[in-house]
């Protein structure tokens, strides 16, 4: 288990990293922060130890993705709107705002491993392992996500 | 740049502040077993209705759940009454060393099948740490002959059913995933064929630290020895097809080039379609020449609804997609191919 000083060092670093993947995940803020919670509690209670800061990295994303698995499966879930959540955050230029809905718009099968390759550079094999699904089927997404994004920015009149 | 106007815009998302104390403070106190109040008050909800909610009903909203992960649209109400036509509830279990294994229900177009299972942990098992359980499972029909294209069993990485009162997730779902042909090419998952589903031993996976892999090495460990076997028949199955192309084979262009980094341009493939068929959960392009990649592939309805396929399995010159919703057939429009490629609807087959 990790000692406390231990929890919150890696607390303190990765709590944005969790909130991300539970938000791209369930494009709701509430509801990451439920998730986020979740995880960290977990962490808290895991009794084997991580030799590096990569593998416990991963293994909160592992985490992460089936405390999000497990709350879209209960009866009483409903999407909710990012829209509302947007307002709330301030990006450093609109350009910005625009990308980051940009990926919130996709459809859900794509926003993760967009999130996972292009802001935390996981490489396509590790995507793989991670949402343990086929490389293909990463790459397929990343090139499909990555089609819609250009439409969708084009429209917007950016990246023409 | 895409890549760096986005990393600068996810630098700009953090948690929010409460979350953050909330977090830290948890080293600083005893954690409850169930450390979130609302959610353990609504999993206690849940946990009744599930209870009063009928075996039936429970079995099937799982499988459709499963169908539409990667949807976020929830099923309409034409596809609903489709599911209750045919979605087949099979309802067997059986337990051996303390865990049963529960068949739920399936669903089938002929060549692919999803049949779910559930499997429960006995009482005081909590798998919340839990990191990958698999079986050795295997989905084959009782007498026939027949070339597998694709099997899977996916574990959904999380527990459908809420904790019990102990706070424990000790159950899980599973969906076994198999596309399948007869020697002669013709659909096998038909009416009436018996079908055997076979369990092996459970085992947990998880990602432990290593000395010689900083991400870890997957352990696997035997929580349960057995073979778990059961038999059932298919009497629901969605037979129909539709071939959207009648004799001329129809050009198509596609950018391929799967996996290429952004930096880098995807070429061209120059293709022929020599026939599309399109079924409840599957569709099929066979091509002229030996495709290197799978083309983007939407399914229009009338409504102006639209199901995207997933690239599936490649076999041969065959391109096989499977989708995430069932596909009314009566109610396609027609089919986007690549970029401008456009099959337009044509009779059902009964099958």
């Amino acid at each position: 288990m990790l000692s406390n000083d231990q929890f919150t060092f890696y607390a303190e670093r990765h709590i944005d990293m969790v909130y991300r993947v539970a938000l791209h995940y369930l494009k709701s803020a509430d509801y990451a922060q439920d998730v986020t919670q979740n995880v960290f509690l977990k962490l808290l209670q895991y009794n084997k130890p991580f030799e590096s800061d990569r593998h416990l990295r991963n293994w909160l994303i592992r985490v992460a993705i089936n405390e999000c698995k497990n709350l879209v499966r209960k009866r009483w879930w409903h999407h909710e709107s990012y829209d509302d959540y947007a307002g709330k955050l301030s990006f450093d230029s609109p350009k910005h705002s625009e990308v980051f809905s940009a990926v919130m718009e996709l459809p859900k099968r794509y926003r993760l491993p967009i999130y996972l390759h292009y802001y935390e550079e996981y490489t396509t094999q590790e995507i793989a392992d991670l949402l343990k699904i086929p490389k293909s089927t990463v790459c397929t997404q990343l090139k499909r996500g990555r089609d819609l994004l250009k439409q969708a920015l084009a429209e917007e009149g950016s990246y023409v | 740049m895409f890549e760096t106007d986005y990393k600068s815009a996810c630098d700009a998302v953090k948690a929010p502040e409460k979350t953050r104390e909330k977090i830290l403070n948890l080293s600083r106190k005893k954690p409850s077993p169930f450390p979130i109040g609302k959610v353990l008050f609504v999993a206690s909800l849940i946990s009744i209705l599930a209870v009063s909610v009928s075996a039936t009903e429970f079995f099937q909203s799982w499988l459709r759940q499963y169908i539409l992960q990667g949807s976020e649209i929830p099923l309409r109400q034409n596809e609903v009454q489709y599911l209750d036509a045919y979605e087949q509830v099979i309802n067997q279990s059986q337990t051996q060393d303390g865990y049963t294994v529960t068949l739920e229900s399936a669903v089938t177009d002929g060549f692919l099948a999803y049949v779910s299972v559930l499997v429960t942990a006995p009482e005081g098992t909590d798998f919340t740490h839990l990191d990958q359980p698999t079986f050795t499972a295997r989905l084959s029909p009782q007498d026939a002959s027949y070339t597998c294209i694709s099997d899977s069993y996916q574990n959904n990485g999380g527990f459908s059913c809420p904790p019990d009162k102990d706070g424990n997730s000790r159950t899980f779902h599973w969906v076994l995933e198999m596309e399948a042909v007869d020697n002669k090419g013709d659909s096998l998952f038909l009416t009436g064929t018996q079908w055997n589903v076979h369990f092996e031993n459970l085992v947990l996976t998880y990602l432990e630290a290593s000395a010689e892999n900083q991400y870890g090495e997957f352990i696997q460990e035997t929580v349960a020895e057995g073979e778990w076997d059961f038999t059932f028949a298919l009497d629901k199955c969605d037979l129909r097809s539709m071939e959207l192309i009648q004799g001329t084979p129809v050009p198509v262009q596609y950018e391929s080039g799967l996996g290429l980094p952004s930096t880098e341009s995807p070429a061209l493939e120059e293709n022929s379609i020599l026939s599309c068929t399109l079924r409840a959960y599957s569709a099929v392009l066979t091509m002229q020449k030996d495709p290197s990649d799978f083309p983007a592939c939407t399914v229009v309805m009338k409504d102006g609804s639209r199901i995207e396929l997933l690239s599936h399995t490649k076999f041969y010159k065959q391109l096989r997609f499977k989708t995430d919703r069932p596909i009314l057939l009566d109610d396609v429009d027609y089919v986007l191919v690549g970029e401008d490629t456009t099959l337009y609807a044509q009779e059902i087959s009964q099958g």
